[in-house]
């Protein structure tokens, strides 16, 4: 399917006096798995809800497939984006098929189609959830769960995959696991997959693409070796970093700093 | 797919069908328990009727031959005992399924349809006219609780164009006009006469007594209304339990639907409490032990947890007219009876995930 696209054009998003986001130019029309990162407070997540429609920007546009996404219905948004936020329960008992099957509701009709079923058996395979099919979702641990609410945004066979900061809260293993999945499947579906991200070496290790935030903007754009410097690092971070090349990718060691 | 994948897909598949076949039948069965239980219902009291004679009475009044039967066991049965069954069992459907729909959008395991303050905008409503013989529109009391029911639901539109229709509005006004209503309902109380109390205590502990065939055809209307539309939203008020900002980027729109909602919840609980009074616990029990039999998913949830609240009441309505016979207990007073202790019972049997 031919990529659709994502694009921020001066971008503006604040809350009464506090501006977050001050004029974000930024254009997603390839597939890959692009990292956004940045300090806390920046506008990342701000930025990636402005393009699903889940805020209005103050000014400016989010324009998917060159159309502003205000003029798309929910229904219609869903069947282009899905979304995997940071934190998403479920308030009932549900079992992890059930969870996923949820994700179908932008592609199916009121009754569950085979369809549906294999779509769910697909991600299941995909996620390596076998074992878990029949688990209650709630009491899964935390990566276990992460993988199903990715599972469910791939049944709705999105062109956008967007997720908030999917591996906070997993541990090394899962975070590795995690993203080295969504960057083959990014490749392999031909879709884009747009992250928020804290972790800068494991952003560097795999992604593609990395959108560097700095005071609600836009500091640096490509891809990680160019955006991942050592002064790029200290500008936006305010730390000192060594960046060394580890298998072809950046390594960022940080310096720590003590009192004296 | 290689072979893997497809014993994948033929576990996942098997397993959901089985599961969906499970979940019919339990439908299936909470019907013909509360087909046997309408029977035996209807065989008891002081004059003696037999289950054959039930079935028979209501087979040939059905098929136009009415006259073939004994006319004092056709008025005990068609007029006197089924009545209270009926409205028992439309009663039990629609407060369980408002129950449903009221847990799943508000995401609270604690709501029920009274939860917006619904049982006591009726309350008041009654008050009035039982006491003062306020009526809205000259409506009777019947619908002055009715109208007094609704008023809850209109504050919520009203406040939800400021601030938005969230589960919290929802509940904080619940709450807020249950102590308003409560408080104006006391103060009635206060300047009621001995009758006139004595016939607002009756309204308001909850009874199938005096709810008519032409009563219950309201109330089914009403609940019919209700199931259709909490049926064809069932995947919608699922998904509305992942959180609203999940919900909406699966393409639900959570405000308008849960407005929708609320209406109807409206409709069918205010249109019960209206006739019948307060019956508590039903609405909120009853999803919540049929969520422990067959799991959370909303599409068989309604139907089960209808079939089982009618089930249930019925019962409750059995152990009202014999625990202290000849006397018959309201039906409210036997489902708070029930219900607090099951109520408890849940608390300990679900998970702290279902309370968090």
């Amino acid at each position: 399917m031919g990529l659709t696209s994502l694009e921020f054009k001066d971008l503006v998003f604040g809350y009464e006096e506090k501006i977050i986001l001050n004029g974000v130019n930024l254009k997603f029309d390839e597939p890959g798995l692009v990292c956004i990162l940045g300090p806390n407070g920046v506008g990342k997540t701000t930025l990636v809800k402005c393009g699903n429609k889940l805020l209005k920007p103050s000014s400016g546009e989010a324009l998917l497939d060159g159309r502003n996404v205000s003029e798309y219905g929910l229904h219609e948004l869903a069947r282009k984006m899905a979304f995997v936020s940071a934190t998403s329960t479920a308030t009932f008992s549900m079992t992890v098929t059930e969870a996923i099957l949820m994700g179908r509701h932008p592609r199916s009709g009121w009754t569950t189609t085979d369809e549906d079923l294999r779509k769910v058996s697909e991600s299941i395979k995909l996620l390596g959830l076998e074992e878990f099919m029949d688990r209650d979702f709630r009491k899964l641990s935390a990566g276990q769960a992460q993988r199903v609410k990715i599972a469910r945004g791939l049944v709705q066979e999105p062109e956008i995959l967007i997720l908030d900061e999917p591996t906070s809260n997993l541990d090394v293993k899962y975070q590795m696991d995690v993203m080295k999945f969504l960057k083959t499947y990014a490749k392999t579906a031909g879709i884009l997959v747009l992250m928020v991200c804290h972790d800068l070496n494991i952003t560097a290790a795999y992604a593609d693409r990395v959108v560097l935030m700095y005071e609600g903007n836009v500091f640096a754009d490509g891809d990680p070796k160019q955006v991942l410097t050592e002064d790029n690092i200290e500008t936006v971070y305010k730390v000192k970093a060594r960046v060394i090349d580890v298998m072809g990718a950046p390594h960022i060691i940080l310096i720590p700093q003590y009192d004296e | 797919m290689t072979e893997s994948e497809n014993n994948i897909a033929d576990t996942v598949a098997v397993t959901y069908r089985r599961h969906t076949k499970r979940k019919i039948a339990f439908i299936v069965v909470c019907l013909v328990a509360s087909l046997i239980a309408s029977i035996y219902s209807a065989t008891l009291g002081s004059y003696p009727i037999t289950a054959e004679d039930v079935y028979g009475t209501v087979w040939s009044v059905l098929t136009g031959n009415g006259d073939s039967v004994d006319p004092t066991i056709r008025h005990i049965v068609i007029d006197l005992r089924l009545p209270r069954i009926v409205a028992g069992f439309l009663c039990g459907f629609g407060l369980a399924i408002s129950g449903v729909a009221m847990q799943s959008m508000l995401k609270n395991p604690l709501a029920d349809p009274y939860t917006m303050g619904i049982s006591t905008g009726a309350s008041l409503g009654a008050s009035l006219a039982i006491i003062f013989g306020i009526e809205l529109l000259n409506a009777g009391l019947v619908a002055n609780a009715f109208l007094f029911a609704c008023i809850p639901a209109l504050v919520i539109l009203f406040l939800s164009r400021f601030k938005g229709a969230t589960p919290l509005v929802m509940i904080l006004v619940g709450v807020a006009l249950n102590y308003l209503f409560s408080a104006i309902v006391q103060m009635v109380r206060l300047l009621a006469d001995p009758d006139g109390l004595s016939d607002l205590f009756r309204w308001s502990v909850g009874n199938l007594d005096g709810v008519t065939y032409e009563h219950s055809l309201i109330i089914m209307l009403f609940c019919v209304i209700g199931m259709f539309y909490f049926q064809y939203v069932s995947n919608q008020l699922n998904i509305m339990g992942l959180g609203d900002e999940t919900a909406k980027t699966m393409g639900v729109d959570v405000e308008r639907k849960r407005l929708i909602c609320i209406l109807l919840v409206t409709l069918v609980a205010a249109g019960i409490v209206s006739f019948t009074g307060v019956i508590g616990f039903v609405g909120l029990v009853a999803p919540h032990i049929v969520r422990i039999l067959i799991g959370s998913d909303v599409k068989y949830l309604v139907p089960a947890a209808g079939a089982f609240g009618a089930l249930l009441l019925i019962c409750s309505d059995i152990v009202a007219r014999v625990v202290v016979a000849p006397t018959m207990l309201p039906v409210g007073v036997v489902t708070s009876f029930i219900g607090g202790p099951l109520f408890l019972i849940l608390i300990l049997y679900n998970s702290k995930e279902e309370w968090a």
